[in-house]
């Protein structure tokens, strides 16, 4: 290869977080073609679609939450959140209204939640655990209230059933240039994303908290609105996500998102993103999402055990902040890597 | 007539009803470097303070750039157009050269960075000064002194007037230092202000217009260049003085023992080429030329790097660092880095003891008899203090008394002096001599000479690639780089 060749692949891997983001993209091919050998079923059109369509869910939580990460501060709420938007968007829908209505009202609640977090976090200095850990209760006690301490019935029951399947559709069960719509939210929101956080001003001031709080403060950063704005992310896309799981079982369930937290830590982290701020690229939560659907997927195929399944993916996450404590250090140990 | 840049009038600056500044005045005009030299730092971080933000005064006024910015009768909170370099880095690590230059400032309004054009704004502003960093290269990835250029070239690019340079003497080689000297220049002709922070001075002749010295948060004299060559300023530093020269004096005929320690090429990259031997008893000053060797060096003293090159002898037999207790180490910024502020004073003062007396913890005889015997030492009162309300002074005492309970055979400094004012590096050579006076050996490791050479029986300097200069210590009147204490060696004394 000559150096004009070489060129271009050492500037990409000069990208910071690139190098975690393309080990994960490598990891998730050898894992999705090591199932597929056990089970050929893993490689058919179908599967890749469903594939597609579970992944985005995660894929929208590990945005959430590697916006937040990368800030140096985590978002506990974000599963009361998916489950606050389920239950509002479908209580209002199961009283008959516009499903548009409905979700702009699930979504101003989230942005509720996650303007407070903001602020708790980036205004008050409350530890991000136990801001976020407060909020996580609000929101699902809200998800519990809003219908009464239970389950709602068929949005189709308010809006009726042409409606209740067109909203179904746009969010789960449509297709679109052969593709599940909900494959296609995920991917536009990601992009938007991606662009804001790696092309502009605030995706910098954002990097620049999590490196080094201080130093950005006194650069002129606006700390608390950056705070905020990474929170505000968190809450749209938990937001989606709860609209999906709703329009997925067409009805609002109140446990919905339980954990999803954690899986979007985990997708994070998987991808690159450094769980101690600063560091990452939503192109590696991609990845980390990826790999967690794919993992759970082809487990699933091979008919492993809910048990292993979670044991497998726990060992994931553990390697992966290992690998980056070990890229981040140039160290294994005490052992400097050669 | 002269543009003043900065000028501070009658400040007095109170924290906690503790006075920091009293009466304080200083002037600095456009295109000056103005030297800093505290003789005890009290004052200094509340005048750093003072200088980034307007904090309310007692008495006194402050201009900034031909304003009034700060008075006691009222306080302007805005923060001043003023960039303090110093150890502390205040980039953003995980950002590149670019986006810490450009994004991260205040008036940067672009929502899309489009990072080819910053870096083509970048470039000519690094080859104005000759320098030649990688604009793409991650922060995090910089060495001390290309992070301090870094910060300089920011500071000049966002239009900061006035440059405070907080001791970055000590975080450089002699040869980054003197190319640093040589960018200051090229900004003060520009008309750039500096105000030029050090403990030495020495250094602060080679760079500084003008000098204060600074006392108990007072300026006590503004010497003008001619008086810093010619009228060394030794009235305010007699006690002083009179400390190095009973120092250097001491050391001298002192006669050659065995070799207790041998380092061979243990490491891993630069530290791999060097090597160098320890006598008993012997204080062995080691300047390392390449600060990514000394790096290297302090994380295979802290025990972060195990090298598999390479060894290190200890009266013949090879050993390790860590957890040996017959090599101590003590790390750069002592006081920060070598207490633990959870634990109480005793605690603190025995824990190095535990390997050769495993009943330390239980047996409450033994640790008062510790107590009974250092308190007339220490102070009685500083068993019942939290270590982190010590002063620095006993901060330094209760660390360098817990290494000589320790009784090790080599004590390895990093950086002993750095961070610490005049009064403190006296305590340390104090200190050390006490290990020395042991027939402990001691190695001072430093990028720069510092005060190492008031007590060291030889200089080595190893450079980049291994090369080795070994000076003795009746030759050390002939370093040319600004050595602390340099009118006081043997023969130039003579």
């Amino acid at each position: 290869m000559n150096s004009k060749q070489q060129r271009p692949l050492k500037k990409l891997l000069g990208i910071r977080g690139m190098g975690a983001a393309l080990t994960a993209f490598v990891g998730l091919v050898i894992i999705y073609i090591a199932f597929g050998i056990i089970n050929p079923a893993v490689f058919s059109g179908q599967n890749v679609l469903n594939l597609l369509r579970s992944m985005s869910k995660y894929l929208l939580i590990g945005i959430a939450q590697s916006y937040v990460l990368i800030t140096g501060n985590i978002d506990l709420s974000i599963g009361s959140m998916v489950g606050m938007s389920a239950m509002i968007a479908a209580t209002l829908m199961t009283t008959g209204m516009a499903p548009f209505l409905a979700i702009v009202i699930a979504l101003i609640a989230c942005l509720v939640v996650g303007v407070v977090n903001g602020y708790l976090v980036g205004k008050f200095k409350l530890p991000p655990f136990i801001a976020t850990l407060g909020t996580m209760f609000v929101a699902r006690g809200i998800a519990y209230m809003v219908n009464g301490n239970r389950n709602t019935d068929a949005i189709a029951t308010g809006v009726g059933k042409e409606t209740a399947d067109a909203f179904q559709k746009c969010f789960y069960y449509g297709k679109t240039l052969g593709i599940y719509n909900t494959f296609w939210i995920a991917l536009v929101i990601f992009v938007i994303f991606f662009f804001i956080l790696s092309k502009t001003r605030t995706g910098r001031h954002i990097y620049a908290i999590g490196s080094n709080v201080d130093a950005a403060k006194l650069s002129g950063v606006n700390v608390v609105s950056t705070t905020v704005k990474t929170y505000l992310v968190s809450s749209v896309c938990s937001c989606v996500v709860g609209l999906i799981l709703c329009a997925q079982a067409g009805m609002g369930n109140m446990e919905a998102g339980n954990m999803y937290e954690m899986y979007g830590v985990a997708a994070g982290v998987i991808g690159g993103v450094s769980p101690l701020g600063g560091t990452g690229i939503l192109l590696g939560t991609f990845a980390g999402a990826a790999v967690w659907q794919t993992l759970e997927n082809g487990l699933n195929m091979i008919g492993a055990q809910v048990g292993i399944q979670r044991v497998v993916i726990g060992v994931i996450v553990v390697a992966a902040v290992l690998l980056d404590v070990v890229v981040r250090n140039g160290q294994f140990g005490k052992h400097r890597k050669k | 007539m002269r543009n003043e840049v900065l000028r501070m009038e009658r400040v007095t600056y109170k924290e906690d009803e503790v006075v920091k500044l009293k009466d304080f005045n200083l002037q600095i005009f456009q295109g000056e470097v103005m030297g800093f030299l505290p003789v005890n730092s009290h004052g200094k971080t509340a005048l750093l303070k003072l200088l980034e933000r307007n904090l309310p005064l007692y008495d006194g006024y402050i201009y900034y750039g031909g304003e009034k910015v700060n008075t006691w009768k009222e306080n302007y909170k805005a923060a001043n157009r003023i960039s303090i370099i110093q150890e502390k880095s205040s980039l953003a690590e995980n950002l590149n050269i670019a986006d810490n230059i450009f994004v991260l400032r205040p008036g940067f309004r672009q929502w899309m960075i489009r990072t080819k054009i910053l870096n083509r704004q970048m470039k000519p502003f690094f080859e104005d000064i000759g320098m030649d960093i990688p604009l793409d290269k991650d922060v995090e990835k910089l060495s001390a002194f290309e992070r301090i250029i870094v910060e300089l070239l920011r500071a000049v690019i966002m239009g900061y007037h006035l440059i405070v340079l907080d001791e970055v003497g000590a975080l450089v080689s002699d040869d980054e230092l003197k190319k640093l000297h040589a960018i200051i220049r090229h900004y003060v002709k520009k008309g750039f202000s500096f105000l030029y922070i050090c403990s030495h001075l020495e250094e602060i002749s080679s760079i500084c217009d003008r000098c204060a010295l600074f006392t108990n948060g007072r300026i006590q004299k503004i010497l003008e260049r001619e008086e810093l060559f010619n009228d060394p300023p030794v009235t305010y530093m007699t006690e002083y003085n009179d400390m190095v020269r009973y120092h250097t004096e001491k050391r001298e005929g002192q006669q050659a023992a065995p070799v207790v320690f041998q380092w061979k090429g243990y490491g891993e990259n630069a530290a791999c080429k060097f090597s160098f031997d320890v006598h008993k008893g012997e204080c062995l000053a080691v300047q390392i030329m390449d600060a990514g060797g000394m790096e290297e060096l302090r994380r295979i003293l802290t025990g972060d790097i195990l090298p598999e090159s390479g060894e290190i002898l200890l009266n013949g037999k090879k050993t390790e660092i860590p957890r040996n207790g017959r090599i101590a180490v003590i790390q750069e910024r002592t006081t920060k880095t070598m207490i633990f502020p959870e634990l109480d004073y005793m605690n603190n003062l025995c824990i190095c003891l535990a390997e050769k007396v495993p009943s330390i913890w239980h047996n409450k005889c033994l640790r008062k008899s510790i107590r009974n015997e250092y308190s007339p030492i220490l102070g009685r009162d500083v068993f019942e203090m939290p270590v982190e309300e010590l002063s620095e002074k006993q901060k330094y005492q209760l660390v360098y008394t817990r290494v000589l309970l320790q009784k090790p055979e080599i004590l390895l400094c990093i950086q002993p002096f750095r961070g610490a004012d005049l009064a403190h590096r006296m305590f340390i050579w104090s200190m050390l001599e006490k290990f020395l006076d042991k027939g402990i050996s001691v190695v001072i490791l430093s990028l720069n000479l510092s005060d190492s050479l008031a007590m060291a029986d030889r200089l080595l300097i190893l450079g980049e690639n291994g090369e080795k200069r070994e000076i003795a210590r009746e030759n050390f009147h002939k370093i040319t780089s600004p050595v602390p204490w340099l009118h006081m060696y043997p023969s130039e004394r003579k």
